[in-house]
């Protein structure tokens, strides 16, 4: 019998590559397409459902990390690969903390996702080593320290140096430590342009 | 031992020169022990200027008396002393007169004299000033003075004015740019009710307190662009995954192209063939896709539609949802999720109908089912009481209707 699969994903033509793999498949069968990671769960309560393929930035701005943990903690038997195009740092980790099976880049040129949910089904994890490497200004993603990763999001919100340093546990003269060395090594010359690029590539989402 | 009156004249002149001397320094004892007001050394300075001044007067009177050939018996008496008692006095007199005038002299280098005080008030670089309650002035110092000068234009006469002039500033910024914090204390002075007005010098912690300000107010400004760009990250989050799909896709078209060359020219097995034809079928309706990109409306409804189908439900929506920005289309989901459930579980229903409204300041989602009809009224509980709850925080309400028939309504304001 056929693994029941659930896509969810909001831009139509990712969506429908998946479903066109599914139906080129004799192995899995597509329960539904949906846009909004936040009804996932309800589809799940419903319908039988073997496999999710989610992404993380789904339709209203709802996350699919979210609703993954939701759907762990309620329906651990469904095994959960995570789908996205973005190289944001925290993702990998956060899948692995909240139990999804797998994490897939979309434009990995490693493994092809039909091979990615065979191994899933089979029970592996598979998750990338690392988050793809992108030029960031003077240097790579992977040139910053996950620290300036953390202080680089929150700068997304616009929140002073007071209030990130609050929320990371730090001062803000740390913060501002932590934004001069990005800053150098980026080579751009204000907080904007750092937030604005840093956003633009998906490195840091908040 | 042979009387004082009975001296040579040049001995007496000499103890009467020494006993001027002795007077002289009596009254400089007296000056400077008023000026530190030392009371004990006022009297001596008394007693040393009586006893130089008696000696002299008695010589005098010795000798006059003497001259008129007539002697009163005070100045015989004074006149028959032994010379070694008068002049032992008068040199006693003289040593104590100096060793006073010394210790005085040393006293008053130490000593904080009114006047000390005030030199040294006066070269404080803040302004200071004691008044009474009706404002007359107990003490100023020059700074204070050049400051009212400054704010009122006048002399400092009345303390009151003075600070009535600040007009409930506590700092003060003069036009060189200067500034200066006013504070004042009640105290008192000899039992009676003072005030003090201290005025600090904070140009430098003024001037820059309003630098930072200004930082401050162009970091905020700054940060209300970068939160406005976080709403927008999300858009081009989904256009940049957007064209990336795009691009595979069309690279793939191009590889297909040359695989097509190739198996109509080369020995392409018939299986081979149809996984191309079956490959080129799949990118052409994905071609096809890549015209209508689809809407956050389109996306509600086709996503509602699918949950619906999972509840074997039919959802109906009416209403204007392209008016919905991503906030209030976010509430209508949720609350939609929440209508569906409810009458999936509690009303057996086949199909839920959604009404949008639009009314001014807020808009308003009203859910209704063709299922049965709870008995009483209803409690909102698990997920109705979620959804009362998140209503409540984003200033909206939920209203439940059982008759005439069961309806869940949504306000929310715009």
């Amino acid at each position: 019998m056929p693994y029941q699969v659930l896509i969810v994903e909001d831009q139509a033509m990712p969506r429908r590559l998946f479903e066109i793999f599914l139906e080129s498949s004799q192995q899995y069968e597509r329960v539904d397409s949906i846009s909004n990671a936040s009804l996932a769960i309800n589809i799940v309560e419903n319908k039988k459902v073997d496999l999710i393929l989610m992404d993380v930035c789904t339709a209203l701005n709802e996350s699919g990390l979210d609703a993954a943990e939701a759907i762990k903690q309620k329906y651990p038997h469904v095994k959960i690969i995570i789908v996205t195009s973005m190289p944001e740092y925290s993702w990998i980790e956060r899948a692995r903390n909240i139990g999804v099976d797998s994490f897939w880049y979309k434009d990995s040129e490693k493994e092809e996702i039909i091979s990615v949910m065979d191994k899933t089904m089979a029970g592996e994890h598979v998750f990338p080593d690392t988050t793809p490497v992108v030029q960031f200004g003077d240097t790579t993603n992977h040139a910053l320290t996950e620290r300036e990763l953390d202080v680089l999001k929150e700068l997304t919100t616009g929140d002073s140096n007071q209030e990130i340093g609050d929320r990371l546990g730090v001062s803000a003269g740390t913060v501002k430590r932590h934004i001069e060395n990005i800053l150098l090594k980026t080579g751009f010359h204000t907080r904007t342009e750092l937030v604005s690029e840093a956003g633009r590539l998906g490195i840091v989402i908040k | 031992m042979i009387p004082f009156a009975d001296l040579p004249y040049a001995v007496r002149g000499i103890l009467t020169i020494f006993s001027i001397a002795i007077a002289f320094i009596g009254v400089v004892i007296l000056c400077y022990s008023t000026l530190l007001r030392k009371i004990g050394f006022f009297i001596l300075g008394v007693i040393i200027f009586l006893i130089g001044f008696y000696s002299v007067e008695t010589d005098y009177e010795i000798e006059m008396q003497r001259r008129a050939r007539i002697i009163t018996p005070l100045i015989k008496k004074l006149g028959d002393i032994p010379y070694a008692i008068s002049t032992s006095l008068l040199l006693l007199a003289f040593i104590a007169s100096l060793f006073i005038l010394i210790y005085l002299f040393a006293k008053r280098k130490t000593m904080l004299t009114n006047t000390s005080a005030k030199e040294a008030l006066n070269k404080l670089p803040s302004g200071l000033c004691y008044y009474y309650e009706n404002g007359r002035i107990l003490m100023a110092n020059t700074k204070m003075i050049e400051l009212c000068q400054r704010i009122t234009g006048t002399s400092l006469l009345n303390g009151r004015d003075l600070y009535n002039a600040l007009e409930n500033r506590q700092i003060f910024v003069f036009s060189d740019l200067s500034a200066y914090y006013f504070r004042r204390n009640l105290t008192d002075y000899e039992k009676e009710p003072i005030y003090e007005l201290i005025a600090y010098d904070v140009s430098e912690f003024y001037h820059k307190n309003t630098e930072l300000k200004e930082n401050n107010a162009r970091i905020s400004r700054m940060n209300e662009q970068l939160k406005a760009y976080k709403q927008d990250m999300f858009d081009s989050i989904r256009e940049k995954e957007i064209l990336e799909t795009k691009m595979n896709i069309h690279d793939e078209t191009n590889r297909l192209l040359l695989s097509t060359r190739n198996a109509i020219g080369g020995d392409y097995s018939d299986e081979d063939k149809r996984g191309l034809l079956k490959t080129w079928q799949q990118n052409i309706l994905l071609l096809c896709k890549e015209a209508g990109l689809n809407s956050d409306e389109s996306d509600v409804m086709s996503d509602l539609s699918t949950l619906a189908g999972s509840y074997n439900l039919s959802f109906h929506a009416e209403g204007d949802l392209e008016s919905l920005n991503k906030y209030f289309l976010q509430v209508f989901v949720y609350a939609a999720k929440e209508a569906m459930a409810n009458a999936c579980k509690h009303g057996n229903a086949n199909n839920l109908y959604a009404k949008i409204y639009e009314k001014e300041g807020s808009y308003s989602f009203s859910f209704e089912n063709d299922g049965a009809i709870p008995q009483g009224t209803v409690t909102p509980s698990g997920g109705l009481k979620n959804l009362k709850s998140i209503l409540m925080e984003k200033k909206g309400d939920l209203i439940i209707e059982t008759t005439p028939g069961f309806k869940l309504i949504v306000n929310i304001d715009k």
